[in-house]
């Protein structure tokens, strides 16, 4: 048993077994943050190939896992940026469809709407531990790209706001917009779907 | 007295960091008056704890075991290392 554990980890030092050895870890982390199997296995690829690289600087001080997973974690960063630049130019088209997604949860003056208060009162944590997590991926899923986007960067990577703001070159304004956006969708979307399945 | 609509707003940036003192009493008094943005509050707050939960205690287990590589990004992905290595 002991044997076996020295060769495997023998084997992790060698970038030839990495994919078999820690291909799926990171690529289950990569899809949790990027929702599209594609870009997850992109960024995966692109964490072996920058781990190659500067392999001579793993100390190896802590796990071979531990050590790529770092890589990964920038390299989705990277990806999130790309990709926000990208929807940022489409969305530039409907920007003059200025209907502020707000407004569906929102009346004129500012109340919330009739239709919503009654999801909005059942509480989020009635929603099953076990099933949240899947819900909660598809909901995030459902979201328009930056603030999915964004959402993620801030409460599953946990970068502050300021990162944020520097990574993805938005203003703090745009980036408070696209997280309250992102919070307000997600809590009625989890608990819309959580009714819907149990009914 | 700010709606609802922009009380939400300022609950959802105090997640984040701390309002100032003006803004911070504004919410508190909206809130202790209003069942509805107090449930928008009280849920953030859970939707926070969840996933930070999750993602601390499962750090690769968001995704079920089954979520695998297949094994044509395996192949690919391994093709690729070796042209570099």
């Amino acid at each position: 048993m002991e044997q076996s554990e020295l060769t495997e980890a023998d084997q992790s030092r060698d970038p030839s077994a990495w994919v078999d050895a820690y291909g799926d870890a990171l690529f289950r982390y990569a899809l949790s943050r990027l929702r599209n199997p594609e870009s997850a296995e992109e960024v995966v690829q692109q964490t072996f190939l920058a781990g190659l690289q500067h392999q001579h600087q793993f100390s190896g001080a802590g796990s071979q896992q531990g050590w790529l997973m770092g890589i990964l974690k920038r390299k989705i960063i990277d990806f999130v940026r790309q990709r926000n630049r990208s929807a940022q130019s489409e969305s530039q088209t409907d920007a003059l469809d200025t209907r502020d997604p707000l407004d569906s949860f929102f009346d004129r003056s500012g109340k919330w709407k009739q239709n919503v208060r009654e999801t909005l009162l059942e509480p989020l944590d009635s929603v099953d531990r076990q099933e949240f997590w899947p819900v909660f991926q598809a909901c995030l899923k459902s979201l328009p790209e930056r603030q999915s986007n964004v959402f993620m960067l801030r409460e599953m990577e946990d970068l502050e706001t300021g990162e944020i703001c520097k990574e993805l070159e938005i203003s703090a304004s745009n980036l408070w917009v696209l997280l309250h956006r992102a919070r307000l969708r997600l809590a009625n979307c989890i608990k819309l779907r959580w009714l819907q399945e149990k009914a | 007295m700010l709606s609802c609509r922009e009380i939400t707003k300022l609950v959802s940036e105090s997640l984040d960091h701390p309002l100032p003192l003006s803004k911070r009493v504004s919410v508190w008094m909206h809130l202790s008056m209003c069942r509805l943005c107090s449930a928008f509050r009280r849920d953030q707050v859970v939707l926070k704890e969840r996933i930070s939960d999750e993602v601390e205690h499962a750090s690769n287990e968001e995704m079920p075991e089954g979520v695998k590589l297949s094994a044509a990004a395996k192949q690919r992905i391994a093709k690729a290392i070796d042209s570099q290595a």
